[in-house]
């Protein structure tokens, strides 16, 4: 086999960890044969070339750079960790709104009233299917328009409301951000 | 100090990280040059690989040596990068591109910036692992144990791919202005 075709020889012969004897062996083959001396010539000169080569330097501002990129990637994450929980606020608020136009709607419709509450119902079940807690509030709201007493009704939608705008800017970011960092 | 940054790195420290970006970006930065042969998407994928060392700082084993794991990211990376380009557009319609910018006399510069050109011609004829095998023990001094951390192979098989990776090289050589001239030289001095 010609030396060339020997990996581990030409490995070893440029890492410089052949001994005397394996080197005088190489060498006397060079002498001979014109492909095996052209070719490791070349790998020598490659040997060279890329020595001199420098270790190219990013452009200055780099970390800034990478910085702002990180700050922007998890602002865009935060977004969509607080989506979940502002899309079930957005829901209970449907519920609660739908609710409060129902109710003085039922009482013009009064003979319609088992379709509206079956239809209403419906609707609540399959929003309350995929939210639990959406289903609690639709039955708390249920209960609230049997009685008929629209203010509370509105009572209970403006403190829903504002439950949910607070929960939005203060919790759910913070779990968001936990979840992402601490693995929770 | 090191396992400081990387601790406090983890737990959201954006200072410490930009420490550590600091220590590592030329290395992470010429690797991703060398590798892809274009200072625009390497800056962008040396950014793309210190997010995502961010992100996974919370997996880091500190048994292992940080570097390493971080050249494994980036060498990965960019890999990726030379996989997806492939279906994109051939490597060789890219035009050359001007290299690194260093203080020197007119003449250095000129025979600096040829040197580059020719360097990037021939790892650019070379596929993404045979590239990355030259890169990280030519510019990173790395040894074959490294190199086999960080690709996930055997010393074995990275010696052998480093050889095949030379003589892909040396034929290309071969055929090119710089080589004839290289054996004529060696010719003369016999």
């Amino acid at each position: 086999m010609h030396p060339i075709e020997d990996g581990e020889l030409i490995s070893d012969y440029f890492d410089g960890v052949l001994d005397n004897g394996q080197v005088n062996l190489l060498e006397t083959h060079l002498r001979d044969c014109q492909p095996c001396w052209e070719e490791i010539t070349l790998m020598h000169r490659l040997d060279k070339l890329f020595s001199r080569a420098p270790m190219v330097m990013p452009p200055t501002g780099f970390a800034q750079k990478v910085l702002a990129r990180l700050e922007e990637r998890e602002a865009r994450r935060g977004v969509l960790r607080v989506l979940p929980f502002l899309l079930i606020g957005a829901l209970l608020l449907a519920s609660v709104l739908a609710f409060s136009l129902l109710d003085p709607l039922r009482v013009m419709l009064d003979g319609y009233m088992p379709l509206i509450s079956m239809g209403t119902k419906i609707l609540m079940d399959g929003v309350g299917a995929l939210f639990s807690l959406c289903r609690a509030s639709t039955t708390a709201l249920k209960a609230m328009v049997a009685v008929l007493d629209q203010r509370f009704v509105l009572l209970y939608s403006l403190t829903a409301l504002v439950v949910m705008l607070l929960w939005a800017r203060l919790v759910a970011p913070r779990l968001a951000y936990s979840y992402q960092y601490k693995g929770g | 100090m090191e396992e400081d940054w990387i601790r406090r790195s983890a737990e959201g420290d954006h200072g410490a990280f930009a420490l550590l970006v600091e220590k590592y970006q030329g290395q992470v930065y010429s690797l991703a040059y060398r590798l892809l042969g274009d200072r625009g998407e390497a800056e962008d994928a040396a950014q793309e690989v210190f997010l995502r060392v961010y992100l996974r700082l919370k997996d880091y084993d500190s048994k292992r040596q940080f570097s390493t794991w971080l050249f494994a990211i980036a060498s990965h990376h960019c890999i990726d990068r030379l996989r997806r380009r492939r279906l994109v557009i051939s490597f060789e319609d890219l035009p050359p591109k001007r290299s690194v910018a260093v203080e020197r006399s007119p003449i250095e510069g000129v025979v600096l910036e040829e040197e580059q050109a020719e360097i990037r011609q021939l790892l650019l004829s070379l596929s993404p692992e045979h590239r990355l095998v030259v890169v990280l023990r030519y510019w990173h001094d790395l040894s074959y144990a490294e190199i086999a951390g960080i690709t996930g192979e055997g010393e074995g098989a990275i010696k052998s791919r480093l050889h095949r990776a030379r003589r892909i090289l040396a034929q290309g050589m071969k055929g090119s202005q710089v080589g004839r001239v290289a054996l004529e030289e060696e010719r003369c001095t016999l």
